[in-house]
């Protein structure tokens, strides 16, 4: 494989300490050979059955969530590179692929209603902006290592750990 | 000795009280990442409940938990403990 067959796009990923601000990440993966920009913004839910969320407080493994979080953009730059196909728009696709790809978790404590998560993701045509954005975020809450600690206003105040329950952390892989 | 670092996260921080020791292992009984999961029990046992679902990650990668007795541990790893994730 020459160096002219690796899909060339940007790629950065990011464990954010403080506010996300989902313009900057959208500017970041804006490409004028790209025709579309698909983003994802995950946001704390204020309440868990009934019981109202103050915050949410997130932790990670940083090196490894940066390592996981690459590897999860480079592996959708590669899948979604497209088959050079321009003829074909049909599909929504066109050839072309990714163009860019930006995501971004926040780290510590997120108040309700703040953005936790974000994915941007510019590709020539839609479909490979649209599906790799999605993916994106299965990927992430499948292997990057974070946590996050659900904290209740009131008198339960010492908190709940969550889990996704995917990838190597699904009920029955746990239950081996 | 095998002096590996053991790093904890999230539950299992809160329950070791630390996020992270040093860990010695026997050099000649050939540690791998099983028998860490063994001594850390020991060292451990308010951990219990959260090692029945944690994955470990060695030097940054996830070890297939049917793997662990395969996986082979030097002086230096680092191994950290990883409790179901949450992210998103």
């Amino acid at each position: 494989m020459s160096k002219d067959d690796v899909p060339e796009a940007r790629v950065r990923v990011a464990i954010a300490p403080n506010a996300i601000d989902e313009r900057a990440h959208i500017e970041y993966v804006r490409d004028a050979r790209a025709g579309a920009i698909s983003v994802f913004v995950g946001t704390t839910r204020d309440t868990f059955r009934g019981e109202k969320v103050q915050k949410l407080s997130y932790e990670c493994y940083e090196p490894m969530a940066l390592r996981e979080l690459r590897a999860i953009a480079d592996e959708l730059v590669v899948k979604y590179a497209g088959d050079g196909d321009e003829g074909n728009a049909l599909d929504g696709r066109g050839g072309h692929g990714i163009r860019a790809i930006d995501i971004a978790h926040r780290v510590g404590d997120v108040g309700a209603g703040e953005t936790s998560v974000v994915v941007a993701v510019a590709s020539a045509h839609r479909k490979d902006a649209q599906d790799a954005c999605a993916e994106a975020m299965e990927a992430l809450k499948a292997r990057v290592p974070i946590w996050k600690k659900e904290i209740f206003e009131g008198a339960s105040a010492e908190g709940v750990w969550k889990a996704n329950g995917l990838g190597a952390f699904a009920a029955s892989e746990a239950a081996s | 000795m095998t002096t590996i670092t053991v790093l904890f996260f999230a539950r299992a921080r809160e329950l070791a009280e630390t996020s992270s020791a040093s860990v010695d292992l026997d050099a000649d009984a050939s540690p791998t990442v099983a028998t860490a999961r063994a001594r850390l029990l020991e060292l451990y046992p308010q951990l219990e409940s959260v090692l029945l679902t944690a994955v470990f990650a060695l030097n940054q990668s996830y070890v297939d938990r049917a793997r662990e007795a395969d996986t082979a541990l030097k002086p230096g790893d680092e191994l950290a403990v990883v409790p179901p994730i949450s992210g998103g």
